[in-house]
């Protein structure tokens, strides 16, 4: 790794709040028109979190302030290994960590609203975190490596010059990383446990002021990393044709989200245990198997 | 220095302090007995592992005879005694099952000892996986026995229980030098006797009854090791451990016994179809638990197959479905666990798992996976241990064996509560050893592709152990309102913490400075078989030859997430700490109680099916050998 490279990847890091905030906006403002109404600014999420930086302190108990922070930085560390060109699992089981954190921090305050969020917030992983895993198995049997430089390296699907695109090999892990991210952007149908018209925000609903700040904060590099997670599978040896790629394979996953979001209605949460097992995990079985058997060579 | 000296300390001064608290009955000699006990076995273990260290590999140590003693024939005649002493116990419990295992393991052994002589040379080899073990045993043994002065102080059999205890350390280091299996056999059916009579302890309906199970369950595996002694005599050639190893047996048939003593080890180890007999043990007193899930017995099944793991290795089917039944014990006991109120039970569920992980590391007989199988066995002892000394405390400071009874135990007893959340997260977080250990399971089972139905166990097993603990911990921290004048919480006995913040202080310490405890204890252990261990830390990365982690810059994460809102909070005046939201209703009287899923997840129904499946595997792998 260079100079350049290295800083390319600080600055990236750096930026990644910006995007998740961006999106948000974004995403508020479609969701408005859609909707035939003005929204707000672009930046709404950004002068929100200013304001909330601002607001006097006010707190329930100090230990749930300490998972708060402990959710960040596992979410960070999440980010940072995967801009290190880490390995995928300890990626996956540290974003994981946070979501113990973010449901640790809400059983860390004598709230039913916040202990039913917590709680179906760890369901919501107990579904998601082991489909989101097993898509990292799969893209580790295709390409023989849990290390993303490797990984990068080594993807080979030649598809027009462009020699790998692992999007294509891989269809069935693309959609289970777009369905963990839907999950993890708390977005419908899949916004169980902070269903703010249901149980007040659950596992949000005791932050307030500067430390909701932080976990929105938070809450933005997830989003980040999680769109960094659906880049994995476009990259290519030529680094503009590898950008514009990324870019557009996320472009095009986050209108997807804004679709389903908007026209789709709040799941319960054993719906989502169901849906994972029944629909996510057999899927993924499909391709692990196919995977497989086409690495021994029966199918060409 | 010879090693004679600090084995005996290791393995009859313990039995000689247990003999001797029982003559003495009165509870101060009993308690400095075990004092000593204590401090003579932690520093031997100690000595055998500079020992070890300084001659570079195993130590060979013949004492067929010592100071005159014909020790091997000594033994030979104290097994007999067991195994009447069984048939005794069998009789009058008027238990079927317990006189036909009793008298069908005489069978096998007392021909084998008239045809052959029972001395091999050497005696007891010392390396340094059976430091690891003797350190394992030696250390968290003598803490838990430490903190059982306390805990049992106002028990009426206290001699008969610290003689069984101290004899249980004591046969435990013996089981993990022998060189001669016959020995190992011996030391082995001992621990079988003591963990009977501690099961026992409270003479109790409920007592007896699960202290027959876990004699009949492992008696059974008694029969398996028992049986397996002549045949391994057969295709071997020998019953020294050393000299097995070294033989690769042209023979298919040779397996037979290695699939035997696997057997054995499975139900030494509460493997799945085998698990009963250790959710019985739970009615022991809580020191009793502590050692058999941490210490010792549980241990001695995995020990075992680490050991013989080259032999296993040999065999490719015997060892593919020894890692299917551990996989799968992993992932059944983990979404068993999900369902359970009582601690102890959760807490059990969660030792048959990380067993099974150590057991599928074994199957799996890769260095790399041989690594994993070793650092899980080190790290789940501490954690363990801790886990099950903090029950105990919870039990007579907090009054409960429930799970919902910890509810905001935050408030009541703050230092508890902390000590089990930082235990908990020892178990489970990163990038502490026991998760580096499954992770390093995980990402090993996905290199062969039979493997690959491994991967799916462990996966959904980490999760749905992330699950339950978590929301364990959701009821401890789930703290009230403080009010105006808190009481002052009762202290803790310093015989309670001392034991408990020293297991703490080791699960951290060895998980941060992970380098040496690999190349000082898990290298040298693998490295005989399998040649260097191919995993490295430099204690601020950890690498394994498929990825790595950023260990110490977790570390430092974790720091600044606890001390940096600690700092916030001093600023944060006393008027900021406001009551939660309460939408208008009144929360004096909120019973929190938590989610167990009883309805969806029932672990009754569960082990209905987990059972036949196991057996089924256990069938293929003694039958697979035929093919």
């Amino acid at each position: 790794m260079n100079t350049i490279d290295i800083a390319i990847r600080i600055l990236l890091f750096v930026l990644a709040p910006a995007f998740g905030c961006l999106f948000f906006g974004i995403d508020r403002k479609l969701t408005a028109r859609m909707q035939n109404r003005v929204g707000p600014p672009l930046l709404q999420p950004w002068y929100d979190f200013k304001k909330l930086m601002g607001k006097t302190e006010e707190i329930v108990n100090h230990i749930h302030l300490v998972f708060a922070f402990a959710y960040v930085a596992f979410i960070m560390l999440a980010l940072g290994i995967f801009l290190m060109d880490g390995d995928l699992i300890v990626i996956c089981f540290s974003l994981g960590a946070s979501q113990v954190f973010l449901a640790l921090g809400a059983f860390s305050v004598r709230s039913p609203y916040s202990h039913v969020g917590a709680h179906r917030h760890l369901l919501q992983m107990v579904a998601v975190e082991p489909l989101l895993i097993l898509a990292a198995v799969t893209i580790k049997l295709q390409t023989g490596s849990f290390v993303l430089s490797d990984i990068y390296a080594r993807s080979t699907y030649p598809f027009f010059g462009i020699n790998t695109i692992l999007l294509l090999s891989l269809p069935v892990a693309f959609f289970i990383v777009i369905l963990a991210t839907i999950v993890d952007t708390q977005k419908s149908p899949f916004d169980i446990s902070t269903a703010h018209s249901e149980i007040v925000s659950g596992t949000f609903v005791e932050y307030s002021g500067p430390y909701l700040a932080i976990t929105k904060l938070g809450h933005w590099f997830e989003l980040s990393l999680l769109f960094a997670f659906v880049s994995i599978f476009f990259s290519s040896d030529v680094l503009w044709i590898s950008i514009a790629g990324k870019l557009t394979l996320d472009f095009a996953v986050f209108l997807l989200i804004l679709v389903i979001d908007n026209s789709t209605a709040r799941l319960t949460i054993d719906r989502l245990v169901k849906f994972s097992v029944r629909i996510g995990l057999p899927l993924i079985i499909i391709n692990i198997v196919l995977i497989v058997i086409s690495s021994m060579g029966v199918i060409a | 220095m010879s090693a004679e000296i600090p084995v005996l300390l290791a393995v009859a001064f313990p039995v000689l302090m247990g003999i001797l608290c029982y003559a003495l009955r009165n509870r101060r000699s009993i308690a400095a007995l075990s004092f000593i006990s204590s401090a003579v076995l932690i520093a031997t273990s100690l000595v055998l592992f500079w020992m070890v260290r300084d001659n570079g590999g195993g130590i060979r140590l013949d004492m067929n005879e010592f100071a005159g003693i014909p020790v091997s024939e000594l033994i030979m005649v104290l097994d007999s005694f067991l195994m009447f002493y069984f048939l005794y116990i069998g009789i009058k419990l008027k238990n079927l099952p317990t006189i036909i295992f009793a008298v069908l393991q005489m069978i096998p052994l007392f021909w084998f000892e008239s045809q052959h002589q029972g001395a091999v040379t050497p005696s007891f080899y010392i390396d340094s996986l059976a430091v690891i073990m003797v350190l394992i045993v030696s250390i968290i043994g003598s803490l838990i026995v430490i903190y059982a002065i306390k805990y049992m102080e106002h028990d009426k059999k206290q001699a008969r229980f610290f003689f069984f205890m101290l004899l249980f350390l004591g046969a435990m280091n013996g089981a993990v030098l022998s060189n001669n299996l016959l020995w190992l056999f011996f030391f082995w059916e001992v621990t079988t006797l003591c963990c009977y009579a501690l099961i026992r302890h409270e003479e109790t309906e409920e007592a007896i009854k699960s202290a027959t199970r876990a004699l009949v369950v492992t008696l059974g595996g008694g029969v398996a090791f028992a049986l397996a002694i002549p045949l391994i005599f057969e295709y071997f050639g020998s019953v020294s451990f050393i000299d097995i190893l070294a033989i690769s047996p042209a023979l298919g048939l040779a397996f037979i016994p290695v699939a035997l003593i696997a057997l054995a080890a499975f139900t030494k180890s509460a493997q799945i179809p085998f698990q009963s007999w250790l959710l019985g043990a739970m009615v022991a007193p809580t020191p009793v638990s502590a050692l058999l899930h941490s210490a010792t017995m549980v241990n001695l099944g995995v020990y075992v197959l680490i050991r013989s793991a080259p032999a296993i290795g040999l065999a490719p089917w015997l060892s593919f479905v020894i890692a299917v039944v551990g996989g799968f014990t992993f992932f059944v006991t983990a979404l068993m666990a999900v369902s359970q109120v009582t601690i102890k039970r959760v807490l059990a569920y969660s030792t048959i798992g990380n067993l099974g992980l150590i057991v599928m590391c074994v199957g799996i007989n890769t260095p790399l996976s041989l690594s994993a199988a070793i650092l899980l066995l080190f790290f789940h002892a501490m954690s363990k241990a801790l886990l099950f000394l903090s029950a105990g405390v919870v039990d007579h400071e907090g009054h409960t064996k429930k799970i919902t009874g910890m509810e905001g135990m935050i408030r009541s007893i703050p230092v508890l509560a902390v000590t089990v959340v930082a235990a908990v997260m020892t178990m489970m977080m990163l990038p502490f050893g026991m998760f580096i250990g499954k992770w390093v399971a995980l990402e090993v089972s996905t290199t062969r592709p039979e493997l690959l139905l491994l991967t799916g166990f462990v996966i959904f097993g980490s999760v749905l152990t992330s699950l339950y603990y978590t929301k364990w911990l959701g009821l401890v921290l789930s703290a009230p309102e403080e009010p105006e004048h808190p009481p002052k919480p009762h202290p803790l006995s310093k015989l309670y913490t001392i034991p408990m913040f020293t297991l703490l202080a080791g699960a951290i310490f060895f998980s941060v400075f992970m380098g040496p405890v690999i190349s000082e204890l898990i290298g040298p252990a693998v490295a005989p078989y399998y040649g260097l261990t191919p995993m490295t830390s430099d204690n601020i990365t950890f690498f394994t030859p498929m990825g790595w982690v950023p260990s110490l810059l977790i570390f430092v994460l974790i720091v600044v997430a606890i001390f940096l809102p600690l700092k916030m909070f001093k600023s944060i005046p006393k008027e900021a700490v406001k009551p939660v939201y309460r939408c208008g209703e009144d929360f004096e009287q909120l019973r929190l109680k938590g989610f167990f899923y009883e309805r969806e997840v029932p672990d009754d129904r569960i082990t209905r099916y987990a059972n036949p499946i196991a057996v089924i595997l256990l069938v293929i792998m003694l039958g697979v050998i035929f093919i």
